[in-house]
């Protein structure tokens, strides 16, 4: 069982190694099929351990292994140590999966970019990251896969490291990524100085023993959600994911779907033995996840760029997962993961087509009426959208409902998250649904009325679609060559198995219908004091399934009325509300609060420290004096280092001297 | 009357590197090329190997042999392991060096094995006198070693430097112990230290000035500030790859030899010598890595650096712990693959360019030459002490070492000293990547720009030869290897650590 488990994560690892060593051997789209193979290998092996898993009994589906001890000094002992449990399982099931359909799109999808040996090796790498983050059993395994998920993503994220934005938007999620390995290092730290283990579960053995709120674990803890906000985009961390779009379309697929904003959630619900003992620190994660996913539902709606729309969606649903897993619907919270990959990648992927249909550009206000010209990717979409809109029997209405279900029956102040969700329920009806609306209907424009005819539009100049900035396609930028899904059997392939996925994965739990996902993750929760005892009743279940389908349905309606039926409403309400909707489009001012509160400061801290105080005291006394010591010291060193014998030999005996004197005078 | 029992089972890897220097010595006499050129490296490699193999076989022994002449243990065959590992791969960076071809293939390498079994005896030695005669078995040869581009007169100036400063050390160490034994009445470590227990000599002048006079003797030897001014000068001038034997495996048996002389014969006075040998260790990194800044020869760089990691190792020393030793054990083992790593580029590339070693010689290759861009850069910041390669887990180990030695204070100087280093590490990294390499590379030029002409190499420009290009990728892998994976090796070290059984 887990030798599979290690072969799942050496995959990858091989796959990364021989794209990129041997970059220069590999024609064409070689190196995508061997970076597809290598994670196609690794999701056959974690099939594998996953009907191992299922073949030992109850009791023993939770097991260690260890590689080598990386370093066993004195107090710590860091193992290279994987922890195989069924959410482990579940998430490499997922992760290796959904990245491997993605690995398929991107060989066509990049297959004009010169870039595509180094693209493939990083993604490689990214998913070997994120499968060291969730196999690790210690929170050693866990800093490191942390911190290479944040090195992968950036990599990625300013992948066409031409483009200025794109350089920017990577350097801005490394920034804020830091910040979130900074927050988790010093929670494993806390953790490590009360248990004085790094196992994770040595430390869960000892959860017991702390009392509830414990002030110490509850810094940890807290600090511990600094990390998962960061990776997860959660507020007030989540202003790098929308500006990650600048990474190539399947790249913000893998970081939206399958790695990176996911491990947030999964490091919640792997921590629950902490979580339910310190009730304070879990009310943190579950208030700042029905934060934002209200807030960034709000954004998608005023958003206008295909991609950043899509991204907006994936803070909100991350928000119901973050709030799940810290309400104790731990259930709820990996299912919605599991739907999410599904239709989140499959969106993406869409979206991929589109653009590809626009010869690059991604802002709706340009698009619309490519359902004739696009049937694929407009049938796919709708999949996609409607799961993502909570429309049953879609699977993202049983995962959304069950997190509700599971929340209302908390009861207490759990109420307001309730009603949170589905008021943003409602708002997510809205927006995806505006997207889909404005993209595939309405009258064609020129790109897709073209496309009708059987001509893929090409821009003659390709422009940056933030900036406006002309760009050439040498390397270190897009590929000349455009992609749709109609065209390429690989984009379909993916996006029809995601489409499949995207529709029937719900009967995975259905409450009092199916029960797989719940027995299948029990082992892993076994002694929450949530995740069996928290069971709505039939009528609770059929009551949020039904207000569910009504608020998700009305959504979708609402964007019909606005869009389809009366285009002109939408501009109308900008013209009443010009205050909200500036608000929208300007993300509730989230990037300027950030920039007033911290960077202003900072900058003009950072001003007055420079202009002052360094030109003083760093520039002036350290900085200089040191340098000047050291050089002073350095030509000291060398005027010493004359080349002449007596010299040395007067040197040798000066120290000697020293020496006998020290040891006289001391005796 | 009959001489002292002799446990030749023990003995075997000495004796193999003995006799591997009288077989080449007259392997070396035959008259066809291949017995010269190719048979006698040969020779040297396989016994070498064979010391190596023997030091496996004899792990698990612990025993004094000849009379307690020498000790066996997992201390001294580990080290003795070390010598052998630095002469192999010395062997293969000297194979079509110019050296031995000036000086004679024989005389060479019997030379190399014999300054080899000078190191291993002395990191076995148990005894005043064993210490000093394996302490000169190990120098001459060297002395020797360091002149042998006969044409180069650099080379022969770092020879003669080394014998007359040597001498003047050697000197040092042998009135030191002869004091010593003066003091104590004893020869043998066991007995100093009983003789030290008893309390009596707590003050004596004679003593202490022994102990003043032996401990710089050793520093010397492993260029501990401030003894260590023939160190830049001597690895300069001599053969790179006599000079890789030297910064490795000369370090190793010196390390040694102090561990030994200190934790065993003079532990009693350890409250003593601690002290001094912390602020030498302060001193030595400092000047190390000042003197480090500014240098224009990679092999200067690394003379210096040399200095630098030499205290950093005697951090290790000061603590008179079984965690210190292993520490020192662990460091010196990952400091021969990342120094012999580096030199081994600065052959291959004083070959390629005519340019000598200094630093524009690796101007540029990054895109021109990967097998040897990479290893100088997996070395150069495995000697930083970057995570992911050896140096780190080898850096980590001394400082936890010191702190948990209550000399914190010295594991917070070994960290401002690599903070300091990186200004020349890296500046050799910019050089490989960043820069352009130099235009018009000259047919002939000078070491470090100031030779004149008639010390110019004699040969031009010609392929630097597989087995260094071999010899730098090996050595930068282990560096990897070890940074990920330490543990085989750190158990080793362990071993090695709790050989002296008396320390805690």
């Amino acid at each position: 069982m887990t030798t599979s488990a290690w072969l799942v994560l050496a995959l990858p690892l091989a796959g990364t190694l021989t794209i990129a060593l041997g970059f220069k051997l590999w024609p064409g789209r070689a190196a995508g099929w061997i970076g597809t193979l290598a994670i196609l290998a690794s999701f056959v092996f974690a099939a594998i351990t996953f009907f191992r898993l299922m073949g030992e009994d109850e009791h023993h589906r939770q097991a260690t292994s260890t590689l080598f001890d990386y370093a066993n000094t004195v107090g710590v002992d860091a193992k290279v140590t994987i922890l195989v449990d069924p959410l482990s399982v579940l998430m490499i099931l997922v992760v290796t999966g959904v990245s491997m359909l993605i690995h398929l799109y991107s060989v066509t999808y990049m297959a004009s970019d010169r870039g595509i040996a180094r693209y493939f090796a990083y993604l490689n790498f990214f998913v070997f990251s994120m499968l060291l983050l969730v196999l690790a059993g210690n929170f050693f395994l866990l800093i490191v896969g942390w911190a290479f998920v944040g090195v992968a993503s950036y990599l990625l994220i300013s992948f066409w490291y031409r483009r200025k934005t794109a350089t920017a938007a990577g350097v801005k999620a490394f920034v804020i990524n830091v910040v979130g390995d900074i927050g988790l290092t010093l929670g494993a730290f806390f953790i490590f100085k009360n248990t004085g283990t790094l196992d994770y579960l040595g430390v869960f053995a000892q959860a017991g023993d702390f009392g509830t709120n414990d002030g110490e674990l509850v810094a940890g803890l807290v600090l511990l959600l600094v990390g998962a906000f960061a990776k997860s985009a959660q507020m007030p961390f989540h202003t790098w994911l929308a500006d990650a779009m600048e990474g190539p379309t399947p790249v913000s697929s893998l970081i939206h779907a399958a790695t990176m904003v996911t491990a947030g959630v999964y490091l919640i619900a792997r921590m629950w033995p902490l979580f339910e003992v310190t009730p304070a620190a879990a009310a943190v994660g579950a208030v700042v996840g029905a934060a934002t996913l209200l807030i960034s539902a709000t954004i998608g709606i005023a958003a206008t760029d295909i991609k950043r729309v899509i991204a907006w969606s994936t803070m909100s649903q991350i928000g119901y997962m973050i709030m799940a897993v810290s309400s104790g619907a731990y259930l709820g919270g990996m299912f919605h993961f599991m739907t999410h990959a599904f239709f989140k990648a499959l969106l993406f992927m869409g979206a991929g087509s589109v653009i590809g249909a626009m010869a690059g550009a991604q802002t709706m206000d340009r698009m619309g009426g490519f359902r004739k010209a696009l049937p694929f990717t407009f049938v796919t979409m709708l999949i996609g959208g409607l799961a993502l809109a909570g429309i049953p029997p879609f699977s993202g209405f049983f995962s959304k409902d069950e997190i509700l279900a599971l929340v209302g029956e908390r009861g207490g102040w759990h109420w307001a998250l309730y009603v949170a969700g589905y008021v943003g329920a409602f708002l997510t009806g809205i927006y995806t649904f505006r997207m889909i609306f404005r993209v595939f209907f309405g009258e064609p424009v020129t790109e897709a009325r073209e496309l009708e005819q059987g001509h893929l539009h090409h821009a003659e100049q390709h422009i940056n679609p933030t900036d406006g900035e002309v760009e050439d396609t040498d390397v270190g930028f897009p590929g000349p060559e455009h992609y749709i899904a109609e065209r390429e059997r690989p984009m379909q392939i993916a996006m029809g198995t995601l489409a499949i996925l995207a529709s029937v994965a719900g009967i995975a739990y259905i409450s009092h219908v199916t029960d797989f996902l719940h027995e299948f993750l029990h082992p892993t929760f076994a002694g929450s004091e949530y995740f069996d005892s928290l069971e709505p009743s039939v009528g609770f279940t059929v009551f949020g399934w039904v207000l569910g389908t009504v608020v998700g349905v009305s959504g979708v309606l609402v964007a019909w009325l606005v869009w389809v039926r009366r285009p002109g409403t939408s501009a109308r309400l900008q013209a009443r509300f010009p205050a909200i909707h500036r608000l929208l489009e300007n993300k509730w001012y989230f990037d300027e609060a950030i920039d007033m509160v911290f960077i202003r400061p900072g900058a003009w801290i950072g001003r007055f420290a420079q202009q002052t105080f360094e030109r003083l005291v760093v520039n002036g006394t350290l900085v200089s004096g040191t340098t000047m010591i050291v050089r002073a010291g350095s030509q000291a060193v060398r005027a010493a280092q004359s080349g002449l014998l007596r010299s040395y030999a007067a040197m040798l005996l000066l120290g000697l001297a020293a020496v006998i004197l020290y040891f006289l005078i001391r005796s | 009357m009959s001489g002292p029992h002799i446990d030749w089972a023990a003995l075997s890897p000495l004796i193999a590197l003995a006799a591997g220097s009288i077989v080449v010595l007259l392997v070396g006499l035959l008259r066809p090329r291949f017995a010269r050129e190719s048979l006698v490296p040969l020779l040297a490699f396989v016994a070498f190997a064979a010391s190596l193999g023997l030091v496996a076989w004899q792990w698990d022994d612990n025993a004094s042999i000849i009379a307690g002449a020498l000790r066996v243990d997992e201390l001294s065959l580990g080290l003795t392991g070390l010598v052998a590992i630095a002469g192999m791969l010395t062997v293969l960076l000297s194979w079509r060096g110019d050296a031995p071809r000036e000086s004679a293939h024989g005389e060479y390498y019997a030379m190399l094995l014999a300054s080899a079994a000078g190191m291993a005896a002395l990191v076995q030695a148990q005894n005043l006198v064993s210490l000093f005669l394996a302490f000169e078995l190990l120098s001459i040869p060297l002395y020797v070693l360091c002149a042998t581009e006969l044409r180069r007169a650099p080379s022969l100036e770092s020879g003669l430097k080394y014998l007359v400063v040597g001498s003047v050390g050697s000197a040092t160490l042998l009135y030191g112990l002869a004091l010593v034994y003066g003091a104590t009445g004893a020869t043998d470590f066991g007995e100093i230290s009983d003789a030290l227990g008893e309390g009596s000599m707590v003050g004596d002048p004679l003593l202490l000035t022994g102990l003043a006079l032996s401990i710089v003797g050793l520093a010397f030897k492993a260029s501990v500030a401030p003894f260590h001014q023939w160190t830049p000068d001597v690895y300069e001038g001599a053969p790179t790859a006599i000079t890789a034997f030297m910064a490795t495996a000369t370090k190793a048996a010196a390390l040694g030899v102090i561990i030994r002389f200190l934790d065993v014969a003079l532990i009693p006075a350890e409250p003593d010598w601690s002290p001094v040998l912390a602020v030498l260790a302060t001193v030595t990194i400092v000047v190390g890595n000042v003197g480090a800044i500014g240098q224009t020869s990679i092999k200067r760089i690394l003379a210096w650096s040399g200095v630098a990691q030499a205290g950093y190792m005697l951090a290790g020393v000061v603590v008179a712990s079984q965690l210190g030793i292993r520490a020192v054990a662990f460091y010196l083992a990952v400091y021969l693959v990342m120094n012999v790593a580096a030199f081994a580029v600065v052959v291959a590339r004083a070959r390629e360019t005519g340019l000598g070693d200094s630093i524009e010689s690796v101007s540029g290759i990054g895109a021109t030459k990967p097998l040897l861009a990479w290893p100088l850069t997996i070395s150069m910041l495995g000697l930083a002490g970057i995570p992911g390669t050896a140096g780190f887990i080898g850096k980590f180990a001394l400082i936890d070492a010191s702190v948990s030695g209550d000399f914190a204070w010295l594991g917070v100087v070994i960290v401002l000293g690599s903070a300091v280093s990186l200004a020349y590490y890296l500046r050799v990294v910019a050089a490989v990547w960043m820069r352009e390499a130099p235009r018009a590379v000259p047919a002939l030029a000078g070491g470090s720009g100031d030779v004149a002409a008639e010390d110019l190499p004699r040969s031009g420009p010609r392929p630097a030869g597989w087995e260094v290009t071999f010899v730098a990728v090996l050595c930068a892998l282990a560096t990897i290897a070890l940074g990920v994976v330490p543990g085989p090796v750190f158990d080793l070290a362990a071993d090695a650590g709790s050989a002296l059984t008396g320390l805690f």
